[in-house]
């Protein structure tokens, strides 16, 4: 219910400022907007050996929008961005928006999954990182 | 608490009905009763195609999309034959700029507004990029408002058409109509308003206005989703193409070519959407008999009780002039994003519209993301504006 949507830990990654900006080294560059309500996400990547190792954002949008940018580049910092882990964390967000099972560090998204209309602020990220994957690939 | 014209608007008799203070009425406004009755019949008792059929079902449902044509027409105080059906607004508004635009030639000019919905301003782009014609933007001022000086000084002899709304949906500023048309009228340039919110404060005095093209929705003047008017003067419609080409449409089609119906048959091709235009004909004919000084008094009074409440809350920034204004109301809170508040509203049973509206120019022009929107509508009550300023309230609370 939206009465649980803004817990204290969602609000807490939405300004969490730990990853925000470009990372030093970073070459890569990927977007994305959402049409219907402004949103944007830009994703920074450190390249090397073919993934991406560090991981910086800049988010213009809603709680959700930051939060999700801000877990995303959490989990990059842990382990690096490839075609695994990409793949999990797509896998991981359309379990939890499923309604299904929620990964820990996604746990303060989960009650967006009764909200469809918030569902593209919870995948905005994964939306760039998608593009930031793809300058991988063809650099 | 109920309003003189609640009675009339059968979603307020729902029990535990969903969004209990609708205040999202710029977008879509309730349907009334006499629209909703008409939409029903249609469908019931009068399904059938019109204008072709000799049996006594089509010529009923044929009688009645005339007689919602005309009902448009009476209302708009304009000729049956100049109304056309449409989508709805922006369908209106791309088929002048398809239909009329496309006679236009480089070097002719239409000039439109930083204010503008999309659908007032992407039509045009379109044109300009398809027939070389040069595209003129009116700024707008610190109060949301069109700066007319400005388009007066713009304005001149190359230009062809002014498109422009008649109250914006995000500032709810009224246009000067009589002033843009006596600017336009010193140049021989064609006015087009965009109506889509102002024509549910009563219909629309065409004659008065002076200007050459109308377009409305059904949804936001109490009437069906999906349909829509565009009015223009006879002489205007007869010189227009068709944008879609089909059924109805025509006048004689052979294998090497076509010609056209005259309007407004030559501008709906294909099977209108009947019932809907038979339930916007009532919805228009019930507006067109209300009271329409109590019904500005009654929005007037309820959006002064928001904005005043607005204003004992330091965190927030209204967009829009004080006066001169309808009951759209868009505001910024320091440290929210409008789908945020939105959200928390939407806990309070208050809904509202958070977003850029249509309108990323006017966006851009304030260095804003977006904004939330507040709109009323004559069943709006002081609960829904006092319900919405504690929802307000908590959002502060829980965002900032």
């Amino acid at each position: 219910m939206s009465e649980a949507l803004y817990q204290p830990a969602l609000l807490a990654h939405a300004k969490d400022t730990a990853h925000v900006g470009r990372p030093e080294g970073a070459s890569l560059e990927a977007r994305a907007d959402n049409p219907l309500c402004g949103d944007r996400v830009v994703l920074f990547g450190v390249a090397q050996a073919g993934q991406i190792v560090r991981m910086g954002h800049t988010a213009r949008g809603c709680v959700v929008c930051k939060a999700a940018t801000a877990i995303l580049a959490a989990r990059v910092a842990a382990v690096p961005l490839n075609a695994a882990t990409l793949a999990a964390w797509h896998r991981d967000l359309d379990q939890l928006l499923a309604g299904g099972a929620v990964a820990v560090d996604l746990a303060p998204l989960a009650p967006a999954a009764a909200h469809p209309s918030r569902h593209a602020c919870v995948r905005l990220a994964a939306v760039a990182a998608d593009g930031l994957w793809s300058a991988v690939s063809e650099a | 608490m109920t309003t003189p014209w609640s009675a009339d608007f059968p979603f307020l008799a729902v029990p535990d009905r969903l969004s209990p203070h609708y205040l999202d009425n710029a977008a879509t406004t309730q349907i009334v009763r006499p629209a909703l009755d008409a939409l029903v019949r249609a469908e019931v008792e009068l399904r059938a195609n019109v204008h072709r059929a000799v049996h006594a079902r089509g010529e009923a449902a044929t009688a009645a999309l005339e007689a919602a044509r005309s009902a448009v027409a009476a209302a708009f105080r304009v000729q049956g034959e100049e109304i056309i059906f449409t989508s709805g607004t922006t369908h209106a508004i791309n088929l002048v700029a398809y239909g009329w635009g496309q006679r236009l030639q480089p070097g002719d000019r239409v000039i439109v507004s930083a204010l503008e919905h999309h659908a007032n301003l992407v039509p045009w782009q379109m044109l300009a990029e398809r027939r070389g014609i040069e595209l003129s933007v009116v700024p707008v001022d610190e109060d949301g408002r069109l700066d007319l000086a400005a388009f007066e000084d713009l304005i001149d002899h190359q230009t062809r058409l002014v498109a422009l709304t008649h109250a914006s949906n995000v500032t709810g500023a009224v246009t000067d109509v009589a002033r843009v048309v006596a600017a336009a009228r010193a140049v021989d340039a064609l006015v087009l308003l965009d109506g889509a919110q102002m024509a549910r404060h009563g219909p629309p005095d065409l004659e008065a206005l002076g200007v050459d093209f109308y377009a409305c929705s059904g949804h936001k003047l109490f009437g069906p989703t999906g349909i829509g008017v565009l009015w223009a003067r006879r002489a205007v419609l007869a010189d227009m193409l068709p944008m879609l080409g089909g059924g109805s449409m025509i006048r004689r089609v052979t294998l090497s070519g076509s010609t056209w119906a005259d309007p407004p048959r030559r501008f709906e091709a294909g099977t209108p959407p009947i019932a809907a235009a038979i339930g916007l004909g009532a919805a228009i004919s019930w507006l067109s008999v209300q009271d329409h000084s109590a019904m500005a008094a009654h929005e007037h009074a309820l959006t002064e009780r928001l904005l005043e409440g607005l204003r004992q809350r330091q965190q927030i920034r209204v967009l829009g002039p004080r006066r001169g204004r309808i009951g759209v109301v868009a505001i910024t809170i320091e440290g929210a994003h409008p789908h945020d508040i939105a959200q928390v509203l939407d806990q309070h049973g208050v809904a509202v519209r958070g977003g850029h509206h249509c309108c990323q120019p006017l966006m851009d022009r304030f260095d804003l993301d977006g904004t939330t929107r507040l709109s009323l509508a004559p069943y709006t009550d002081a609960a829904d504006i006092d319900a919405a300023l504690a929802g307000i309230d908590d959002a502060i609370r829980q965002l900032t």
